[in-house]
């Protein structure tokens, strides 16, 4: 008997035996820059400061291969007192992948632009990240929902329903109708719908739309509607570097009176640290962006729309960190109140 | 040694159907797992900066007529929280003549199983540069694989140059 038990053992570990690649366990991660800014309106003197602009921990946890949490924790300014500073749970949801799809439950991020999902500074080349990414797409734009995904071929698709927006917060934009994941609604959901293309080399291409009824103040009678249609493309391989995205969001109610605000910008860069005998990336760049906060029925304010040329010069000595420089103007519309900005900043991620 | 294989949940099968497919339907096929020699196990982690994560690696030795034509090699590296499970193809020099990730299990950076960005790799071998940014080109939002796929192969060069050398000796 005691024979047979061995051998039924032995057989079934055969059977199911495998080489277990995947070992349950935690894994951390993260990312933070350092930034020195310096503005200067027309012949004002100039403002200069030193900011720890970001510092992020990831921490992820496997249960089982397909099974996992992942969580980010972000420190904005460096500490929190007074209204000063920021601590926001970025990120945390239970995810079920397999190779073909997945979800995600949590805190989470809707998949909107090229810098909502994939923020980590060593992957765009200013100090900032670019106004357009503040200011039409709220990035970084997080909170409490559900979402699918998956891919074939190097084309991925995501369906994620989140929170409601605040109602009350929007007006020249919606970056101030985020509720972050503190207390919200769930009325009428955002619904977040995204397409992109990874299968060519160096290249990514795809788009977004992501609409919401957002209650005022709680009350699912009286909301404010919009909806955020954008289409973004980067490619970066051969030393080319080129980055577009181009945004619009349409508003019903909006409490500004608005009809709608958005823009774009457009990078274009190229690495000369083989031209240079230089180990890693070296890459002067050029942006050009214009973008609006509020346009009432085709008029745009001209309080609220922005011009901005921008050059710069970056440096990748290896892939997870980047120095950075970069110069500019920046200027309204209506009083040409051209303002100049010097940043410096360094930023990695591991 | 020669340890009895117990490679399943399809890695084996997808591997060898990829075998075959580079190598043709006319080849044989010699698989073994092995512990990971130590006579070069330090200079393979010290020159790719990367440890093996287990202590074993797979092989298989591709003959045709009697006459060994290439050699294909299974390992794993750690990606952001996972194990990467990929497979080189070499040639009888210890040229690399295919890359594939047999198994990626993360939902962000999988790109990197992308056969255009892997084919980066043909022809390269342990005296190869493998800089991601300069010699390797980098993926948007995929940085942490790429490192880990890159260090991956080539440690997998070092390896594999290793064992073409005892096997010739």
């Amino acid at each position: 008997m005691k024979h047979i038990l061995i051998l039924a053992i032995a057989s079934f570990c055969l059977i199911m035996g495998q080489d277990d690649f995947f070992e349950p366990g935690y894994s951390i991660g993260g990312y933070g820059e350092l930034h020195y800014n310096r503005a200067q309106t027309g012949d004002d003197e100039a403002t200069t400061t030193l900011d720890f602009h970001r510092f992020i921990i990831y921490y992820g946890y496997n249960w089982t291969e397909k099974w996992s949490l992942k969580s980010e924790v972000e420190l904005e300014h460096n500490f929190v007192a007074d209204g000063e500073g920021e601590l926001e749970l970025e990120q945390a949801f239970v995810n079920y992948h397999t190779e073909k799809f997945g979800l995600q439950a949590g805190v989470i991020l809707p998949s909107v632009g090229l810098i909502n999902e994939y923020h980590e500074p060593p992957l765009f080349v200013s100090v900032e990240r670019p106004e357009y990414n503040k200011y039409v797409i709220p990035t970084t734009w997080f909170g409490n929902g559900f979402a699918v995904y998956g891919s074939m071929s190097g084309l991925n698709w995501r369906v994620a329903l989140m929170e409601d927006m605040e109602g009350e917060g929007i007006g020249a934009g919606i970056r101030s109708g985020r509720g972050k994941g503190y207390k919200t609604t769930a009325y009428d959901w955002v619904k977040n719908i995204s397409l992109n293309y990874t299968g060519i080399a160096g290249l990514r291409m795809g788009g977004s739309y992501t609409m919401n009824n957002a209650p005022i103040n709680n009350n699912p009678d009286s909301t404010v509607s919009f909806g955020l249609a954008e289409a973004n493309l980067k490619y970066d391989a051969n030393n080319i570097y080129a980055v577009f995205e181009y945004g619009n969001i349409s508003y019903e109610n909006n409490p500004g009176g608005y009809t709608s605000s958005g823009g774009y910008y457009l990078d274009w860069g190229y690495n000369i640290a083989g031209l240079v005998g230089l180990e890693g990336k070296l890459m002067p760049w050029l942006r050009v962006s214009d973008y609006n906060r509020g346009t009432t029925d085709g008029t745009v304010n001209p309080d609220k729309h922005y011009s901005i040329q921008r050059f710069g010069l970056t440096y990748w000595p290896i892939s997870n960190i980047a120095f950075k420089f970069d110069y500019g103007t920046h200027k309204t519309e209506s009083a040409n109140d051209k303002k100049t900005l010097i940043n410096v900043g360094v930023g990695y991620n591991f | 040694m020669v340890w009895v294989s117990t490679l399943t949940a399809g890695l084996r099968e997808k591997t060898e159907s990829l075998i075959y497919n580079h190598y043709g339907d006319s080849v044989s096929v010699l698989f073994k797992k092995i512990p990971i020699p130590e006579e070069i196990k330090f200079t393979a982690e010290k020159n790719a900066q990367l440890r093996f994560m287990m202590d074993k690696i797979y092989i298989w030795e591709i003959s045709k007529d009697e006459k060994m034509i290439g050699l294909a090699y299974l390992d794993n590296v750690k990606g952001k929280s996972q194990p990467i499970t990929y497979a080189v193809f070499f040639d009888s020099q210890g040229m690399v003549e295919e890359s594939h990730i047999i198994k990626y299990r993360e939902p962000i950076g999988g790109e990197v199983s992308n056969q255009y960005w892997l084919n980066q790799f043909f022809g390269k071998s342990w005296e190869s540069d493998y800089k991601v940014g300069s010699d390797i080109d980098g993926i948007s939002g995929a940085t942490i694989s790429v490192n880990a796929v890159t260090r991956g192969i080539y440690r997998s060069t070092i390896i594999v140059e290793y064992l073409l050398i005892q096997k010739h000796e």
